[in-house]
């Protein structure tokens, strides 16, 4: 009980400060942490259906345009062939800014359309089990397995992508991460399905698309001190 | 930009997560080791080509891998997957016949996601009569999926260069 009243008490705060924060003084901004979902991991269900990954975002923007970005996640992977059953399990990070390019004209527009780059690093174990190895000659093997064996990845993405305002303080937006590997440290028999919030195990570099769902919490009203380039509309002109 | 234009490129653009299939398996995926014939005249070295040649497992006399073949200048053949460190092989050229025993460590290798797994064998030392055989020597100690020669088995000379 003491937690429902909990959760409704931290709601209301958030819908009173959403209110107190909608009539914005002209030519300030609403900035507040803001928490996305990656609902491109859910298309998996039908695309990949061994592989669940749960993705989450956090961004804040700290100047007008600028936007440090941390995300983060984990992956799971099961499935059986004719041959071999593999499971894995994961977690990753991928760390850094987002930069707005659009030049709109009011203070108060939130729409993206931006460029960043990630700095991404991923811990995960995966086992392979009830392998067969076929052979004509002598006996193949069968009922072989390799232990849980550990993967440490890390890369650099570039990402380019666009984000929309639908309603207030709730956006949709999706992006293209281009992930070049920097390191990979892992027992080369066997490389990994998957590696979480990279892709392919055995890929120096990748694409990955996301898509995601967020929503900002408006915890504070400023000023932008300097917009360089973008002309400022207030109700005055 | 018109917030209307970013909802359209919002609902176009979205193609969902790359995906690729990783399809069916067409690969062979029995490690092979690769022993090409060779003759030493003093310090020179040449590689051979062996006429009726006949090769199989100790274990497998019903079974041949080269049954008399003519113009070999290497054969191909597996090793045991199992718990033993070591294969033998009867080795035939016309008349005569040595035995080939190959110790070697085994382990488990992913070919590939669609074909499964493959043994991957290190060798680290081979035992053989000299009838046929001068000598032997590792190449390349891993027998994998590659097309790499892994053993050189020296003729003798006399054996070599017989009529056949």
């Amino acid at each position: 009980m003491q937690k429902i009243l909990k959760y409704i008490s931290g709601l209301l705060l958030l819908m009173l400060l959403s209110n107190s924060l909608s009539a914005q003084e002209p030519g300030s901004r609403i900035r507040g942490p803001r928490i996305g979902y990656d609902v491109a991991g859910l298309a998996l269900l039908y695309l990949d259906p061994g592989r669940m990954i749960h993705t989450f975002s956090v961004d804040y923007e700290v100047l007008q345009d600028i936007y440090p970005v941390v995300e983060f996640g984990l992956q799971n992977v099961l499935f059986d062939q004719d041959s071999y059953s593999y499971s894995s399990n994961g977690l990753f990070a991928r760390v850094g800014v987002d930069v707005n390019l659009l030049k709109y004209e009011k203070t108060n527009v939130y729409e993206m359309f931006y460029a960043g780059v990630r700095y991404g690093l991923s811990y995960m174990t995966h086992k392979a089990d009830n392998i067969i190895v076929p052979e004509d000659y002598f006996s193949g093997l069968s009922g072989g397995g390799i232990p849980d064996q550990q993967v440490n990845t890390h890369w650099i993405s570039f990402v380019g992508g666009v984000k929309v305002e639908v309603f207030s303080n709730f956006f949709m937006g999706w992006s293209v991460l281009a992930n070049f590997k920097l390191i990979q440290v892992n027992n080369k028999n066997m490389n990994p399905y998957n590696i979480p919030g990279f892709g392919k195990g055995d890929k120096k570099a990748g694409i990955i698309l996301s898509y995601t769902l967020s929503y900002r919490i408006p915890v504070q009203e400023y000023k932008p001190r300097k917009i360089i380039k973008k002309r400022v509309r207030t109700e005055e002109e | 930009m018109k917030r209307i234009h970013f909802i359209l490129i919002l609902l176009t653009i979205f193609i969902g997560p790359a995906c690729e299939e990783e399809g069916s398996c067409t690969e062979d995926v029995i490690s092979r080791i690769r022993a090409g014939f060779y003759v030493r005249d003093g310090s020179e070295e040449r590689d051979t080509t062996l006429s009726t040649v006949t090769f199989f497992g100790v274990l497998r006399p019903d079974s041949l891998l080269y049954d008399a073949s003519s113009g070999e200048q290497e054969i191909v053949f597996p090793l045991s997957n199992s718990t033993e460190n070591f294969t033998s092989f009867v080795f035939m050229v016309d008349t005569q016949t040595d035995i080939i025993k190959i110790w070697h460590q085994s382990r488990l290798h992913m070919a590939s996601y669609a074909c499964g797994f493959t043994t991957v064998h290190d060798l680290y030392s081979i035992g053989y009569d000299q009838n046929i055989i001068d000598t032997i020597t590792i190449s390349d100690p891993t027998v994998n999926l590659g097309n790499a020669e892994n053993i050189k088995i020296y003729i003798r000379p006399a054996v070599a260069d017989a009529p056949q």
